[in-house]
């Protein structure tokens, strides 16, 4: 097999494994058999082309389309990871909420091809192609609870503005390719270190804002963060997940991957990058924050939360404009997809496993005195949300403390301390949960214990050891981390 | 033993996992196992005092200025966090404090809990790791990790257990304390990014390797400016103490006897082991404002007590005037008033502890702590009253009863202050007015409280014939056995502490005598440090190796 076809190896098994699914959808009666065969064939395709892949130390065909080094083997992971979670928890939601749901596992699937896609391109077309593939998959998955307004709602959304932010992304890659001359991203940074910009740099800059606009619809990074809470409440809570976590996970890697193949050509570029950024990412962790405090529905909290999230992230992806800091602030960065990964599936997790079948709108109500009817799950819940407000001894601290420390180190003093103070802010609202668990307002009934069966509360207790695991000795994920770039 | 330091902090914990396999309606064992438990941790904690002197002798020959020294082996290695613990007398007498507390707390809730109390438990047990970790840590990441986690269950007593406005009161506490560590956590890491330049390129949060690190003096200051917020809200220092009433006043009594007795010393503690000695220089840059704020708290703390309706709400403002003593006692930076506000500190835990045990006594009884509906007391309930007269004198520094030693030894601490740190050492006096008003409005309260006729029916209804219970004697007798005995000799417990003062005295006093160059002052006589300990670069450091010089020199 040539290196050509081995560089495409975990993108094509996750399309195989796709069309595999799509094929038994004809046949299979049940959704339940569906979902066993579409986390068998992720973990068996997917984790399997990705570890074998990761143990030759990936693969890098110079001027290919896609390139598996093992920055994008890590993300791949990742993607699969997450994937084979979110299929193991929507076999009982969905089966909870008597939705039809024998063709989700397929649209999954595809979606983590293109996940995959984008954190692997090496190319503005292979970019566009993963990003429309996870986007497409991603607006029928909102959608999946047909039944439901709600859900109907947040998919009809996520399309408009989705394909609204994808035409800016298009826009902005044709100014690119049209002042570069190249659609490659070695292209692009050859045509800007050698100054060869034939439409000038002005279109050039245009050519790149509009296409990182897209980029920041797609993290959710505000004042591009308005479809996400809408969605997140609306779409089956599952995908929400997948959304939250697989979809922005995916985002960074690409902007990873941009920026460390293109932006690094120029200074002033990169200069550019990390003003932009440190702007955005600082003003989505206040004005995020301050909106999730006045959340009462639970997903639209976790939305607001993952919209805080995104911009710790994109003070880390801001922060590797500073080649001093580059390695560091890149291991920082998936440190923290990777914790951010961990605590909120599971947050996500609980959320649906409270959910009731007949109720759609679940709001902290529900949550409230389950410390006492459902301790483990309140125990866990609150692990979660510990964890996402970064509490020492969890995974999220530690997912902070790596950022943190990058850009102190750096000398960005006052960013950091902008950055931290917001995160006390998004404390408060990750309180208000715990506050609905463990003390119930004077007079309420406690919330009746949620059914989960046995496979979900192991999926759930084994994010929340991760979560606390990693949290005390990290040395696994610090070591896998360590030392990835682009080949 | 090895490991000791190790065994206290975690034992908690450990006891904490026992309790929750205790059945849940089995309420009476899990207070005998939980206050048996506090008790017997108490035990393992004397080798600590009455080894004392072994120890440290051992930590010297090491050289070494922590006793029962733990590592530091390497934590998470990628970041140079390491496992370091061991105590000084400072730190010691702290742990020591903060189990004597421990088993008063466990033994004084049994009756005022009645719901769910085995949570209560569980979340006091892992609170006392919480402080131990704080006090025994010698790295600054785990000393952060325990500080901050320590929150957790303080949220938890006060939320659940707490008065009608608990949840407010939770909360508060919770993101006040947070907001001022986050801040502190970036003045940590600056700290962290230069400890790579006297440590062969490796950056480490190891103490021992911080306090050699010398920071240029702008960067100091700004560096201070972040401790001194997440320090002085713990403290808490005016203005920064707003939370603490609302945490008091709404925290059940063992989890205010902890939040006063402890958690505030965390504050207290941490200039003490990490501005002070870490950033000499940006410490007298602060000095002047410092101290005012110390002053401002111990009058304001004072006047808003005297006019305090609520018995406990008199005694959480009464800890904001005494911690005011507490940092001026400090920021004096002289060998007696460092040592006087290190005693403060025991005693403020002694006193304050006691009061919020003796008000909780009488609010088991009446359900209100409102000073008007009380008077008369000292008719009905005599016994009490002379627990509450002894405490009270206790407060506010009578002669022959512990309060006097810290108080007296921070007065001439502070007037022995070098005049080229302050503005005007007139500040001093204010001072000794804080102690005036400290003796009116407890005073006053013991007055209205105790003395009179009996006006209200409930208050003879209720306590006449009821007072106090063999439980009750259990756990006040201590208090005023050790108020008494630090009051009469306190030299063992100011022994203890002796080389650790000198240590931080001997770091401040290259930039003291500086600025008195500066200003033309020639140095008071100071007593000569017989011996000062610095610590080596690493433990792995050959002996021969002179001991590094402070940096400030």
């Amino acid at each position: 097999m040539s290196d050509l076809l081995w560089g495409t190896l975990p993108i094509a098994a996750m399309g195989l494994a796709a069309c595999l699914m799509f094929l038994l959808a004809a046949v299979l009666k049940s959704g339940r058999t569906a979902g066993v065969l579409g986390i068998l064939s992720t973990l068996i395709l997917g984790g399997g082309s990705v570890l074998v892949l990761w143990s030759q130390g990936g693969k890098v065909v110079p001027a290919a389309l896609v390139s598996c080094d093992k920055l994008a083997l890590f993300f791949d992971g990742l993607f699969v990871l997450v994937a084979s979670l979110v299929m193991a928890l929507s076999l009982e939601y969905f089966e909870k909420k008597k939705a039809h749901h024998v063709e989700l596992y397929g649209f999954i699937i595809l979606a983590t091809a293109g996940m995959m896609g984008l954190a692997s391109a090496t190319n503005l077309i292979t970019f566009y192609l993963g990003l429309e593939t996870m986007s497409l998959s991603f607006y029928v998955l909102a959608g999946f609870l047909r039944a439901h307004e709600n859900s109907v709602e947040a998919s009809l959304k996520y399309f408009l503005l989705g394909a609204f932010s994808s035409a800016f992304l298009l826009l902005g890659m044709a100014f690119l390719y049209g002042s570069s001359a190249s659609l490659d991203f070695g292209g692009i940074a050859t045509a800007l270190s050698t100054g060869a910009i034939p439409l000038g740099e002005p279109i050039l800059y245009l050519g790149f804002f509009l296409f990182l606009v897209g980029l920041f619809f797609k993290l959710s990074l505000i004042p591009f963060h308005f479809w996400a809470p809408d969605v997140y409440q609306g779409a089956p809570t599952p995908i929400t997940a997948l959304m939250a976590v697989g979809g922005k996970t995916a985002a960074a890697a690409g902007a990873i991957r941009i920026f460390l193949s293109v932006f690094t050509a120029s200074q002033g570029l990169a200069d550019k990058w990390f003003h932009l950024f440190m702007a955005v990412g600082l003003i989505t962790i206040f004005v995020g924050s301050m909106i999730a405090v006045t959340q009462r529905h639970i997903k639209r909290l976790l939305a607001y939360s993952s919209i805080v999230h995104a911009g710790f992230i994109a003070l880390g992806l801001g922060a590797l404009a500073v080649a001093s800091l580059r390695e560091q602030v890149l291991a920082a960065v998936l440190f923290y997809v990777a914790a951010y990964l961990v605590m909120n599936v599971g947050a996500f997790a609980v959320a649906g496993v409270v959910e009731r079948p007949e109720n759609y709108d679940e709001t902290l109500r529900s949550y409230s005195g389950l410390g006492t009817t459902a301790p483990y799950l309140a125990a866990l819940f609150s692990v979660f949300m510990l964890s996402l407000a970064g509490i020492p001894l969890t995974v999220g601290f530690l997912g902070k403390f790596y950022i943190f420390g990058a850009l102190v180190k750096g000398g960005y003093y006052v960013v950091a301390s902008l950055g931290l103070i917001g995160a006390v802010i998004a404390t408060y609202y990750y309180l208000k949960v715990v506050v609905a668990l463990y003390f119930p307002a004077a007079g309420e009934e406690p919330a009746p214990a949620p059914k989960a069966s046995w496979t979900t509360l192991a999926l759930l207790t084994l994010m929340g050891a991760g979560t606390l695991y990693l949290g005390i000795f990290p040395g696994l994920l610090t070591d896998l981390v360590k030392g990835l770039g682009i080949g | 033993m090895p490991y000791l330091l190790s065994i206290l902090t975690y034992l908690p914990l450990l006891a904490a996992v026992v309790v929750v396999f205790f059945p849940k309606d089995q309420t009476k064992a899990i207070k005998y196992f939980t206050t048996g438990f506090f008790f017997v941790e108490f035990l393992l904690t004397l080798p600590l005092w009455f080894g004392w002197d072994s120890a440290q002798a051992a930590a010297g020959a090491a050289h070494s200025m922590w006793a029962f020294e733990e590592g530091p082996t390497p934590w998470i290695a990628s970041l140079g966090v390491t496992y370091h613990m061991g105590i000084d007398g400072v730190s010691m007498l702290l742990v020591l404090l903060t189990n004597f507390l421990g088993v008063l707390a466990a033994w004084s809730g049994w009756e005022y809990i009645k719901t769910r109390e085995k949570e209560y438990y569980i979340w006091l047990l892992i609170l006392q790791t919480g402080m131990l970790g704080v006090f025994c840590s010698l790295d600054f990441f785990l000393f952060y990790v325990f500080w901050e986690v320590m929150l957790v269950p303080m949220y938890f007593l006060i939320g659940i257990w707490g008065g009608p406005n608990k949840l407010y009161a939770a909360i508060k506490f919770f993101l006040y304390t947070l907001a001022g560590s986050v801040l502190m956590l970036v003045g940590i890491l600056v700290l962290y990014f230069r400890t790579g330049a006297v440590n062969n390129g490796v950056n480490t949060f190891n103490l021992d390797v911080m306090y050699k690190v010398a920071l240029e003096s702008g960067l100091q200051w700004w560096v201070f400016g972040a401790f001194f917020l997440g320090f002085a809200i713990k403290v808490p220092m005016f203005p920064f103490h707003t939370w603490l009433p609302d945490a008091h006043v709404e925290a059940p009594t063992a989890g205010s006897v902890i939040l006063a007795g402890v958690l505030l010393k965390m504050g207290t503690y941490g200039f003490y082991r990490f501005a002070l000695p870490l950033l000499p220089d940006a410490t007298l840059r602060w000095l002047p404002f410092l101290m005012t704020l110390a002053i401002i708290g111990v009058i304001y703390g004072a006047m808003v007590s005297l006019v305090q309706k609520d018995m406990k709400k008199l005694v959480a403002y009464s800890s904001v005037s005494h911690l005011g003593f507490c940092m001026a006692g400090m920021f004096a930076l002289t060998t007696a008033g460092i040592k006087g506000s290190v005693m403060q500190m025991i005693n403020h835990g002694i006193s304050t502890g006691g009061l919020f045990l003796l008000v909780g006594i009488v609010y088991e009884r009446m359900h209100t702590r409102e000073i008007k509906l009380y008077g008369g007391l000292a008719k009905l309930m005599p016994v009490y009253a002379t627990f509450f007269m002894i405490i009270t004198l206790s407060s506010i520094g009578l002669p022959g009863l512990n309060g006097f030693v810290g108080e007296i030894l921070i007065l001439l601490g502070a007037y022995h202050m070098s005049a080229a740190l302050l503005f005007s050492k007139s500040l001093i006096f204010f001072l000794a007015g804080g102690m005036l008003l400290g003796a009116a409005y407890m005073l006053w309260l013991y007055q209205r409280v105790f003395f009179g006729e009996v006006t209200n029916p409930h208050l003879e209804e209720h306590c006449k014939g009821h007072d106090m219970k063999a439980r009750e004697w259990g756990y006040m007798i201590p208090l005023v056995l050790v108020a008494f005995w630090i009051g009469l000799y306190p030299k063992p417990v100011l022994d203890k502490m002796d080389k650790s003062v000198a240590f931080v005295i001997s770091r401040m006093q290259p930039a003291i005598q500086k600025a008195e160059a500066a200003k033309g002052l020639t140095p008071p006589p100071v007593t000569p440090i017989t011996e000062t300990v610095i610590p080596p670069a690493e433990a792995a450091v050959p002996p021969a190796e002179a001991p590094a010089q402070a940096p400030a020199h």
